[in-house]
């Protein structure tokens, strides 16, 4: 790709993201939209940049609970995905559970876990993690159970133990699939950790969101919508780059191209 | 043989499964309204039968016309942004944008605009159902032989006619992939909404019984969400095999 193409394709986009920021500041004012229904969005980014610092708090305390749970359940996904790649005993036994547990979706979960888990903060963590574990579980499995015969039969060639055929081939070639998942999960975890909030919580971004909506206090809604918005993006982005630094071999065929 | 076996290891996982929930429950003396076992479970559903099964079938009208209109806006979008690369590189941006925005914190603004329940919850559940179509479209398009393309271009075909003759082809077997990501994002979006956003359908359900402690109920519903996603799934999944068959016959040979 070369570097004026690139400037060009960033321009382009731009432009467009410009052109519908203007497309919405003229419907809404252009047709006296009144500001409970769409608030114009020069007034959107005037509340946001005016109520930063408290809006700010917020999407701390949101992200802490989001990143806790995608953390904690990347490290179990990764962990039960290993033990059920490796053993095709626990792979058959726990499938159809897992495919049962796949197919609810997770957020249904919520009043259950407010149940169990009181308020606030760690019903949002939990339901956090259970939305990250998933994908990332699956993922996992797939990438080992997927692997190129014509490199277990090299390794077996050449002696390599169950384990160790585990270890130094089923582990690193699972890894893009692995990466792949986790920015799902990113993404997953904070729609996780938000619809908690709505349900139950005193603060962070999702009970913030939906007290602006219940009031109608739209500017507010729209300014914690784009800053998550943005957060999600940025969040999305850091797992792309760790996926392209990490494990940057599975890329190789596609940057010729 | 070996598939009877499997199907059997699976039977007798959940088997054990159900019955040590059941035993821990009596033994524990776990309440009820902490968690109950499935045979509480069981004569729930069974006791509520009617209400719920109204409610059930209420998300899954409105998970089927997100999932339908998720997948002709995902097949429109996907052939405009092939066709006119100009628009794919405008939108990208964008669309990566749209896909990472938590759809949660979408569903108070679609409250506000359509008021409650099916509107807000078909709009959430395009939102989620869109983006594996697209992508998977996409991808297919694009993945078509080059050869074919070269022919094509010999014997003097336009760029639509490609599209049209060898392109949607070539994305069926991706498409129909998609549906089984897709007919599952629809369902959460549904879910999501209608837990906010709605008096009726089973999200509804779910948080009603959750702040009036009717954890019984709660399950009960949950199980009827599980038996719907099942169903996507599967339906998906027999679709696949049934239309895109001609797809996979390298493989089975």
């Amino acid at each position: 790709m070369r570097l004026g193409n690139q400037l060009g394709r960033i321009f382009l986009s731009l432009s467009f993201f410009v052109f519908l920021a203007i497309l919405w500041e003229i419907t809404a004012r252009g047709l006296k939209i009144p500001t409970p229904i769409l608030p114009p969005i020069s007034g959107v980014l005037h509340y946001l940049i005016h109520f930063l610092p408290t809006m700010l708090s917020d999407v701390f305390i949101t992200l802490y609970r989001a990143l806790l749970g995608l953390g904690l359940g990347t490290i179990l996904g990764l962990f039960l995905g290993f033990v059920l790649g490796y053993s095709s005993y626990f792979y058959k036994s726990f499938y159809p559970l897992l495919i049962a547990f796949y197919s609810i979706p997770k957020q249904a979960l919520v009043p259950l876990i407010v149940l169990w888990t009181t308020f606030g903060t760690t019903p949002a963590i939990v339901t956090a993690l259970i939305t990250s574990f998933f994908p990332i579980l699956v993922n996992t499995t797939t990438g080992i159970l997927i692997l190129d015969p014509d490199l277990v039969a090299l390794a077996k060639i050449y002696g390599a133990t169950k384990w160790r055929l585990f270890v130094k081939i089923s582990i690193p070639y699972s890894m893009p699939y692995f990466f792949a998942a986790l920015r799902v999960a990113g993404v997953g975890a904070i729609v996780g950790a938000t619809l908690s909030e709505m349900i139950a919580a005193q603060n962070g971004v999702g009970h913030k969101v939906l007290m602006a909506s219940v009031k109608f206090q739209t500017l507010e809604l729209f300014s914690y919508v784009l800053l998550i918005g943005i957060v999600s993006v940025f969040l999305y982005w850091l797992l792309t780059v760790c996926d392209r630094y990490i494990v940057w071999w599975a890329y190789r065929g596609q940057e010729r191209l | 043989m070996k598939r009877l076996l499997d199907t059997l290891y699976a039977f007798v996982t959940v088997a054990v499964v159900l019955a040590c929930w059941e035993a821990i429950v009596r033994l524990a003396q776990i309440h009820r309204q902490i968690l109950p076992g499935p045979i509480v479970i069981a004569q729930t559903l069974w006791s509520v039968r009617a209400p719920l099964l109204r409610h059930t079938m209420v998300t899954m009208m409105r998970t089927a016309i997100g999932f339908a209109s998720g997948i002709a806006f995902g097949v429109v979008l996907g052939v405009a942004l092939v066709y006119w690369s100009w628009l794919n590189e405008a939108l990208q941006p964008l669309l990566t944008a749209l896909y990472c925005l938590p759809k949660s914190v979408v569903v108070p603004i679609f409250l506000l605009w359509t008021g409650l329940g099916t509107p807000p919850a078909v709009l959430t559940a395009i939102s989620l159902a869109f983006f594996p179509i697209l992508t998977n479209v996409i991808a297919g398009l694009l993945s078509i032989h080059s050869d074919f393309i070269d022919v094509l271009r010999l014997s003097g075909a336009q760029k639509g006619q490609i599209l049209w003759k060898v392109g949607l082809p070539n994305t069926l077997p991706y498409l129909f992939a998609a549906f089984k990501t897709a007919g599952p994002s629809a369902l959460v979006g549904v879910t999501i909404s209608e837990m906010i956003a709605a008096s009726n359908g089973l999200g509804y359900v779910i948080v009603l019984s959750g702040s009036v402690f009717n954890v019984p109920l709660m399950f009960a519903s949950i199980v009827c969400l599980m038996l719907i996603g099942i169903m996507l799934y599967g339906l998906a999944a027999i679709f696949e095999r049934r239309y895109a068959h001609w797809a996979f016959r390298g493989t089975t040979i």
